[in-house]
């Protein structure tokens, strides 16, 4: 269990649970009508299914503080629809529920990744940043043309598809950003 | 002034003091923040760095105060052939949280000044009308007895008691209301104050738990009387404002020029929230739920198409507002809401000492009921009726709220150079 928040003190980006669900607080709105009670409506984001709750609570009311971890896991293996992460310094492993996942073309072997986890129940993994792959199939390339925002789509060693820059070719090695999911340059790497 | 000239010497030799912006290259500085900047060029006889606080001596041949640079425009050329640093920053001014970034890039002193301006339009206002400016105790020995309202104590002297802990001295005022209306029965027919007044627990962007309260007494007159002052005070700001004649709040304009409009809590109700038949009988039965439905879907809606006064509010929130006399269910108090922010509570004064000193006492019962503090009875007030106040009508305008509004500001924290923050750590940002 988290600790209790006083709903006076509650403040956005606080993270609280709602019926066993965890939720970040996006506002927090003290009303108070003249002469009247006072009253906060807190508008919250689920932090699983991301589903936006709006709350009104009366004055003293108390929350309870979700408990969220963030740990840093190296990603084993798939197994079924569930994925292995293994903390590196407890041996401790966590299964994740692929469903955590929009996009498991940027998840490499032995990824190291950033496992969030609720009352100690994986709910959701940050990727790293940048994942380098190798493009396994697209177009030829054209030295000449490589006048700016001309794309064209590239299969990688994982089986996603990154749009890339006219001049890559089958072989090279490129860059991803995985939160926008967008390519982001040409790496030298020798296989 | 973000740069300070100090005298013109003879041969147009002028002392610039400022803070350095920037130092684009080795003989060029500019001085000042955001739009308001001046660039100096010459050879300095220091090293200046951005952040310093600098004196120069410059050749100017212009009025100082045409000088300032629009942020997109190339700039004019003046000459330093003296240039002394006075301070050097440890601490980096243009980072986010330091003084020169809150005032500067958050934009909070150009509505500082704003908020000068609307004092004085307050000001120039109720000295026309003849009112007396009055200052009143902040420190009281009995708060108002409001059971929604949580005053702060106030501590005595800091001196070890036997217990070990100060004795308590009194409270910090809720606000200047029962001073005001004693000075009224001693025959200040017209009196306001610009009171700094506390309430405990209030926070938000509407909320602060010390504000700043414009609150107004007419004796031998009626609540009229004291809706017409608001509307003129209301004029009188917006004039300093940026849009003058207009409040721009979000996406709305709503224009000054007209009357403002009236409306009655009922009809209110009848408007936005259809489904509750009888909000006075509401009120009185199950007073969470009544001020549930104003909050949530009322107070929202009012005042976007004019101006509107809320009148005829439920008589068991009369406070100290006398009840209607045709309909004594409801009593003659009015908000004025703009944008769906309230911005004040006036009321028709109730004057009659048996009456309030039962309301003091039904007060006290409820808070004592509800697990409060339940504060003495101020019998000094009491007394002052007994003596007889004429017959009167008051109003009490957040002034915070007015400036927000009139800046086009959501929040009350943009307009407070210090405001409290929730959590407890005051007054900071």
């Amino acid at each position: 269990m988290g600790q209790v928040i006083d709903i006076n003190e509650l403040r956005r980006g606080n993270k609280i649970d709602i019926d066993g669900e965890p939720y970040q607080v996006v506002s927090v709105d003290f009303r108070k009508p003249g002469k009247g009670t006072p009253s906060t409506s807190v508008k919250m984001k689920s932090m699983i299914s991301g589903n936006v709750l709006e709350r009104t609570y009366k004055s003293g009311e108390r929350l309870s503080g979700a408990d969220i971890e963030e740990r840093e896991m190296q990603y084993l293996y798939a197994e079924g629809d569930q994925l292995v992460f293994m903390d590196n310094a407890t041996y401790e492993q966590a299964h994740v529920d692929a469903k955590h996942f929009e996009e498991r073309g940027f998840l490499l072997d032995n990824a190291i990744c950033q496992v969030l986890l609720h009352n100690g129940i994986p709910i959701g993994v940050t990727l790293p940043t940048w994942v380098e792959m190798e493009v396994i199939e697209t177009e030829p390339g054209f030295k000449g043309d490589t006048a700016n925002n001309v794309l064209k789509a590239a299969k990688c060693s994982t089986g996603v598809i990154v749009q890339v820059p006219i001049f890559i070719n089958q072989g090279d090695f490129i860059r991803i950003d995985t939160r926008t999911g967008e390519y982001s340059e040409r790496v030298t790497k020798t296989r | 002034m973000p740069v300070e000239w100090i005298d013109a010497h003879p041969e147009g030799h002028w002392l610039l003091c400022g803070r350095v912006l920037d130092r684009p290259f080795s003989e060029t500085i500019l001085l000042g923040e955001g739009p308001h900047r001046i660039q100096v060029n010459g050879p300095c006889t220091v090293d200046l760095q951005p952040g310093d606080l600098v004196r120069l001596r410059a050749i100017v041949d212009h009025d100082p105060a045409d000088l300032y640079l629009p942020p997109d425009r190339a700039f004019p050329v003046y000459l330093a052939f003296e240039s002394q640093c006075l301070h050097r920053p440890t601490r980096s001014p243009f980072a986010r949280g330091s003084e020169t970034w809150r005032l500067t890039q958050d934009g909070v002193r150009p509505r500082l000044a704003l908020r000068h301006h609307a004092s004085d339009q307050v000001r120039a206002y109720f000295r026309a009308q003849r009112f007396l400016e009055v200052e009143t105790p902040t420190i009281v020995t009995c708060p108002g007895l409001d059971v929604h309202l949580s005053a702060f104590g106030v501590l005595g002297r800091m001196q070890a008691t036997p217990s070990g802990l100060p004795t308590p001295y009194g409270f910090l005022i809720t606000s200047p209301e029962l001073h005001l209306k004693r000075l009224l029965v001693g025959g200040v027919n017209h009196c306001f104050q610009l009171a700094r007044c506390f309430r405990a627990g209030e926070i938000g962007r509407r909320h602060q738990p010390e504000f700043t309260m414009v609150e107004w007494y007419r004796a031998w007159a009626g609540l009229d009387d004291v809706l017409a002052d608001t509307e003129h005070l209301v004029r009188a700001v917006a004039e300093v404002g940026p849009s003058p004649g207009m409040i721009r709040f979000g996406a709305n304009e709503i224009s000054l020029e007209e009357e403002f409009a009236h409306m009655t809590v009922r009809e209110a109700f009848a408007r936005w929230a259809p489904d509750v038949t009888d909000p006075i009988a509401l009120a009185a039965n199950d007073e969470e739920e009544y001020f549930r439905r104003f909050s949530q879907d009322v107070e929202p809606g009012l005042g976007f198409d004019r101006p509107t006064f809320l009148t005829h509010f439920p008589s068991v929130h009369a406070s100290l507002a006398r009840r209607c006399e045709d309909d004594p269910s409801v009593c003659l108090r009015a908000e004025l809401y703009i944008a769906g922010v309230e911005l004040c509570n006036a009321f028709d004064e109730l004057t009659d000492p048996a009456e309030q000193r039962a309301r003091f006492l039904e007060d006290q019962h409820r808070r004592a009921d509800l697990g409060l503090p339940v504060y003495e009875l101020d019998e000094d007030f009491l007394r002052a009726l007994e003596e007889g106040m004429p017959p009167s009508a008051g109003n009490a305008l957040g002034f915070d709220r007015l400036v927000a509004l009139v800046a086009g500001r959501e929040c009350i924290d943009d307009v407070i150079a210090f405001p409290h923050r929730p959590g407890g750590s005051y007054p900071s940002r």
